[in-house]
């Protein structure tokens, strides 16, 4: 019966530490930029490392895949974990699926894992796209609304 | 800005995840009768069941699987239909996961390694109970670094 109880706590800190990282953007550097991972021509690029085996990658996908087509300087590019091993091995990547935030010289500059939303992802690129002046922010800001 | 999506990903039929998320309540009951039984004959039978399960889910995939079957024809009637599908081949590689901490365990109590019926029941309740309650999948969390360690 206690092993049944301990088992049960363990597990549900496990979730809950899960549950509160998922889609938490972090602010990362990369000494490596990985300037041919960057979309050419976007300030920001949202580059989502993928596993095969991944029940929320596509979700995912879809919502970034939106979030870039409604915004200005914004990509999004999906890749295979299993295809870029080096990649993975070099930024840390861990869970499936990370998204790294990569500016416009494919440079990191930050990173989230788990099911990351549109809202996390908006707050995330923002101030990138307003730094990056390239953009007229506030149609950005009025195609995320 | 269009997306510059070569999308690794093709498309499936897709299942109702909630079918594997019901499977996940049942297994996590199931490991839980398991650990309250102990190492004797009926918690070793029992556990001998929930490896059958997930020998069954892993071979024939979440769909047709024997907790597959019983969500779609006596739990799926009842609920609205499924607003979004899932991939089919997540839940099945956690079930090979499943497999082989169970029957790891169940092989060595047979065996008679103390401890270790206890220690595979709740490693796999941990992560039956991580699913179905946190939608939490363990096996695929272990996949990309099970990939890494062997291309390592």
């Amino acid at each position: 019966m206690i092993s049944v109880l301990i088992t049960l706590a363990v597990a549900t800190g496990v979730g809950l530490l899960l549950r509160r990282r998922n889609g938490r953007f972090r602010r990362a550097v990369s000494s490596w930029p990985d300037a041919h991972q960057a979309v050419p021509g976007a300030a920001v690029t949202l580059l989502q490392i993928s596993a095969e085996r991944c029940a929320v990658c596509p979700q995912v996908a879809a919502t970034l895949g939106d979030l870039a087509a409604r915004t200005p300087g914004l990509a999004h590019r999906e890749i295979r974990a299993e295809d870029n091993l080096d990649l993975v091995r070099r930024h840390d990547v861990l869970r499936s699926p990370t998204v790294l935030v990569l500016d416009g010289t494919g440079a990191v500059v930050a990173r989230a894992s788990g099911a990351v939303t549109a809202d996390q992802a908006w707050q995330a690129v923002a101030p990138l796209l307003a730094t990056s002046g390239t953009r007229d922010l506030g149609e950005a800001a009025r195609a995320q609304r | 800005m269009p997306s510059a999506d070569n999308s690794p990903r093709q498309t499936h039929a897709g299942i109702d995840p909630r079918g594997p998320r019901v499977g996940a309540v049942v297994t996590s009951l199931l490991l839980a009768s398991v650990l309250v039984l102990g190492d004797r004959a009926a918690g070793r039978a029992l556990l001998a069941f929930v490896v059958a399960l997930f020998v069954a889910g892993a071979a024939l995939g979440p769909a047709r699987s024997p907790l597959g079957l019983v969500f779609r024809h006596l739990v799926a009637p009842h609920l609205t239909p499924a607003s979004e599908r899932e991939d089919p081949r997540p839940p099945r590689f956690a079930q090979v996961v499943g497999l082989l901490v169970t029957a790891s365990g169940l092989g060595l109590a047979l065996l008679g390694v103390p401890m270790a019926l206890t220690v595979g029941a709740a490693l796999a309740l941990a992560a039956a109970f991580l699913n179905a309650a946190f939608g939490v999948c363990l096996g695929c969390e272990l996949y990309l670094l099970g990939t890494r360690l062997r291309r390592a």
